[in-house]
């Protein structure tokens, strides 16, 4: 406060004792400079009015659950001022245990890192260490893994979009959207066995092949998506009150992202034009045409990059998943889901790096061998870590409730964030 | 009510010989204090039913339908769950700050309905400003909700309870100023003049006789959801994720105290509407209420009305997503506040010109 | 500058046809020896996993170069991870630590021919930075990528290796006084942490 040597100026105003005086903002004058002068008296009145920093610990446990994150912020009034998240909270050294596992016992724990979208962690897992270990894979089994993925895709993006009205303020189109997600769930039930975890996409194929009374479910279940879809939108994105909580805020502008390796949709709201499977096609991506929905200034509401229009690139992207599995179950060939994989598989000496494009952004593995029957090395790279990363730049200035939209339209997942 | 009791007291010679007229006058409050109380209480308690089954059908699912015939006793479920549950008290509050705080916003509440007219002639108090009595008294809750945020002993408590009262009392201008449009036109604060000014038929109601009137309707129905601190305007209590809003640290009975008296605010705000712009207890057919079934008729109605407009109430707050802060401010400011004063004037004018009432 | 994927040159026979190089990785190097000679000391341009292994203390020059070279323009670093590689025998020396960046170029689009070559690198760049294990420090790349931050945490968090010039390092993942750097090969369970017993798992 006072930092001046007082006794080389005329005192201004009466003396104070030293130590004494409590300033009106409840700061306690120095012991050592027991004379104020004007100077001082009008920076003790200003400093009276001005807003304390707070420190802030949005804590592992939060209502708007996105998994155990820690953020800590500090505010001036309403304005965050700085923010730091603390992951790590989650961490269930899946690296290290893919050191000492054999590759397809290490399979089952790619579920548990997005555990929202499991379906796309075990395609991009398998994919990779089959091209290390050149394995073959019938087309039967590509199709029935990208019908499966994208299935998942849809589940993953209505829970987005509906944990995000919840985060919002909307309480009920997350219900809404968890009626149609069960049906979703129910199919993948039906033949991996499970609900949230599943390991049924193996090396070589996949586990269960699909029946026709699955086919028929799952045409049903797309009819009831597409006919739900305007509903959503009525309540949440043309709805005024949810576009001024979510336009023009959080804007994530093209540099920022890339620069911090954002991927997914909220790469292709703030404007890039990328999709890995149009763009850099694994599996057969590449038989199947589809629209990559892209944040582009224009007629629709706030700019490109901000929470608004990723939210809107998610339904988008419901809405051709939806073709793509329809595309996909038209031009199912017959076949076995079962490629021939060797009883120990020991992948030759080298290396892989295989992305995918997750519901959350691009997953990418990079697989180190030396020949042995398990990985070297086995590195994730979780699209959330990146994700998250972005909110220490662009979290910084803008208002708490916006805050907790921002983090929702990133929509990430603890889990593979700290793998 | 005095009359009655008069009347009570001057029929029977036995009352007169032994008991003062004044104890007559006493118990005749305390019994309509407790019908009050235990009308309100019992109301209250089937808007949490109508409320918890309405977002129910909303949200694709079926809501309470256990206990009691459709569910409608779930609130003495909830009730004795609440008062069964322990009793803590934060080891830094001010503790007679902490106990009283959640009884002076009840008695805010509940008091507000002394000058309720329920029905022809059915009013415990039937005073001349009725009106102001009632929106004045509802103020008190602001001040319970201040010290139940101070006795919670935490800074961002405290915060977001000054947060959620800025809200409230802000709210209370357009509210009082919408409502004046009907004072204006009606000439009285007497809110049983105010409905039978409404009898007739059902462009008589007050709503429909100025537009002033109308848009006054609509602001103050927007105010009050924004007084009664309910969806879309719930951001204080909703940043209670992040930020601890005035009756977190409540359990067990003083929690259903708060949560009793904000259902009883719902119910004011409903009754309020129908009173004064809806035609109270009329059912838009010139028809004599004065009777005995007249009055019971015209009871229904009332509430009949009142159910409509919570069901509003209700169906918006799980419809809509929540206003910002600061957002919620600037709506009541520079919209509602605005506007409600161009219909006061509208009103006025309306008076002017049609030369009297 | 050894090419690492010819085996039959390496052992003294008439060299296989070369299979086709990676055209993304190809063209860095190129520009990189025009540009930076000396810092590509070892380099892998066909085969299934091409890569160019830069000198440590080149490696910012080296990724600036990168991203803004028009031609390349390699503008988001999708991953930077850490290989450990102890050495085999004590005569080799301390063994060392691979930190691998794989970099990828939004702005431009690998041509869709070259999309149905064999290699399937979708246009990845990949460059190794050999560090000695006993003291692995590298010049941090943060300056160049923002996003590179919180990758060098996690290295550094389970690996330990150092990276300089840019703000303090801290563990990502892991608590802030766990003891040592659990991906590396050498490392073993703690007995305890804060009183908490660890146990390692049996039969490994």
């Amino acid at each position: 406060m006072s930092d001046a040597a007082p006794a080389a100026r005329p005192a201004v105003v009466p003396p104070v004792t030293p130590g004494g005086m409590a300033a009106p903002g409840g700061m306690v004058a120095p012991a050592t400079a027991p004379i104020l002068e004007a100077a001082d008296l009008e920076r003790l009145v200003g400093q009276s009015l001005r807003t304390e920093e707070l420190v802030i610990n949005m804590g592992p446990q939060h209502p708007s659950t996105h998994g155990v994150l820690r953020v800590v912020i500090k505010t001036d009034g309403e304005v965050v001022t700085a923010l730091q998240p603390h992951v790590g909270n989650l961490h269930r050294c899946a690296e290290k245990i893919g050191e000492s596992l054999p590759y397809y016992q290490w399979l089952p724990y790619v579920d548990r890192m997005d555990y929202l979208a499991a379906i796309n962690n075990e395609h991009g897992a398998c994919i990779a260490i089959e091209r290390l270990g050149g394995i073959e894979v019938p087309e039967r089994a590509e199709y029935v893994r990208v019908i499966l993925a994208e299935v998942q895709r849809i589940i993953s993006h209505l829970m987005a979009v509906g944990v995000y009205g919840l985060d919002v303020g909307a309480i009920t189109p997350f219900l809404h959207t968890f009626r149609e997600r069960e049906r979703g769930l129910d199919l993948l039930d039906h033949i991996a066995g499970g609900r949230l975890l599943y390991h049924v996409i193996r090396l070589g194929g996949v586990k269960r092949d699909l029946t026709p009374d699955w086919i028929d479910e799952c045409h049903a279940f797309l009819e009831q998506i597409e006919r739900r879809l305007p509903e959503y939108n009525a309540l949440m994105l043309d709805n005024h009150i949810f576009q001024e909580r979510t336009c023009r805020i959080g804007v994530i502008d093209r540099a920022t992202a890339i620069a911090w390796g954002v991927t997914g949709p909220a790469l292709r709201a703030a404007g890039v034009d990328w999709d890995c499977r149009r763009d850099a096609p694994y599996s057969i991506y590449d038989r199947f045409p589809f629209d990559v929905p892209v944040g582009v200034p224009g007629a629709l509401p706030g700019v490109p990059g901000d929470c608004w229009r990723r939210h809107w690139v998610r339904v988008r992207e419901i809405e051709q998943s939806v073709r793509i599995v329809r595309h996909a179950l038209r031009e199912l060939p017959p076949g076995s889901v079962q490629g021939k994989v060797p009883k120990t598989f020991k992948p030759p000496k080298g290396e892989v790096y295989l992305r995918v494009e997750n519901p959350r952004g691009e997953l990418a593995y990079y697989v180190v061998s030396e020949g042995a029957d398990r990985p070297w090395r086995m590195r994730v790279r979780g699209p959330s870590f990146s994700n998250i990363a972005v909110i220490t730049q662009v979290g910084v200035g803008t208002l708490i409730a916006d805050l907790v939209a921002l983090m929702g339209s990133l929509d990430i997942v603890l889990g593979e964030v700290d793998r | 009510m005095k009359d009655y009791i008069d009347g009570l007291w001057s029929k029977h010679a036995f009352l007169q010989d032994n008991l003062p007229v004044g104890l007559g006058y006493t118990t005749g409050i305390l019994l309509a204090c407790t019908a009050v109380l235990l009308l309100v209480s019992l109301f209250a308690g089937e808007i949490v039913w109508m409320e918890r089954r309405i977002a129910g059908r909303i949200q694709a699912r079926i809501g309470p339908n256990r206990v009691g015939p459709q569910g409608l006793l779930q609130f003495l479920a909830d009730g004795l769950k609440l008062m069964a549950k322990e009793d803590i008290i934060p080891s830094g509050a001010d503790r007679m700050v902490f106990l009283i705080a959640p009884y002076i916003v009840f008695a805010g509440a509940f008091a507000a309905f002394a000058a309720m007219p329920f029905g022809y002639g059915l009013v415990p108090a039937d005073m001349n400003f009725g009106l102001f009595f009632m929106l004045s008294i509802s103020s008190i809750e602001v001040v319970g909700v201040i010290m139940a945020g101070w006795a919670s002993n935490s800074k961002w408590s405290i915060l977001g309870t000054m947060r959620e009262v800025a809200q409230m009392i802000s709210y209370e201008m357009p509210l009082a100023i919408s409502s004046l449009t009907v004072v204006v036109l009606a000439g009285t604060l007497n809110l049983t003049d105010i409905v039978q000014q409404q009898s007739g038929w059902i462009w008589s109601w007050w709503v429909f006789r100025s537009p002033a009137t109308f848009v006054g309707f609509f602001i103050f129905f927007t105010a009050a959801l924004a007084a009664l601190k309910r969806a879309p305007f719930d951001l204080p209590e909703a940043e209670s994720e992040l930020v601890a809003g005035f009756h977190t640290e409540y359990t067990g009975f003083r929690f259903a105290i708060f949560f009793l008296a904000e259902y009883a605010g719902m119910f004011f705000f409903a009754l309020l509407t129908s009173v004064l712009f809806f035609g109270g207890w009329h059912i838009g057919v010139p028809i004599d209420l004065s009777t005995g079934f007249g009055r019971a008729l015209g009871f229904l109605v009332l509430f009949g009305k009142s159910a409509a407009f919570l069901s509003i109430m209700i169906w918006i707050r799980w419809s809509l997503p929540r206003y910002r802060v600061d957002k919620v401010m600037y709506l009541c400011y520079k919209v509602l506040l605005p506007w409600s004063v161009v219909a006061v004037v509208v009103a006025a004018l309306q008076v002017l010109i049609t030369g009297g009432r | 500058m050894t090419d690492a994927t010819n085996p039959s040159a390496a052992r003294g026979l008439p060299a296989d046809p070369a299979p086709p190089a990676d055209p993304v990785t190809a063209l860095a190097a190129r520009k990189l020896a025009e540009r930076f000679p000396g810092a590509v000391v070892e380099q892998a341009l066909s085969g299934r996993h091409p890569y160019l292994r830069i000198a440590g203390d080149r490696i910012v020059q080296v990724c600036t170069f990168l991203r803004d070279d028009p031609d390349l323009a390699m503008d988001c670093l999708h991953l930077v991870s850490g290989v450990d590689w102890p050495a085999k025998t004590p005569a080799e020396g301390p063994g060392s630590i691979d930190v691998v960046y794989h970099l990828v170029s939004y702005a431009t689009r690998p041509d869709p021919a070259y999309r149905k070559a064999a290699l399937k690198n979708d246009g990845f760049v990949v460059l190794k930075v050999r560090v000695p294990r006993d003291d692995p420090e590298v010049p941090s790349v943060m300056g160049v990528w923002v996003g590179a931050d919180w990758h060098e945490r996690e290295t550094y968090d389970l690996l330990g290796v150092r990276f300089t010039g840019r703000p303090p390092l801290r563990r990502i993942l892991l608590p802030e006084d766990w003891p040592g750097f659990p991906l590396r090969k050498d490392w073993d369970y703690p007995v305890e942490y804060h009183g908490i017993p660890i146990i390692p798992p049996e039969g490994r």
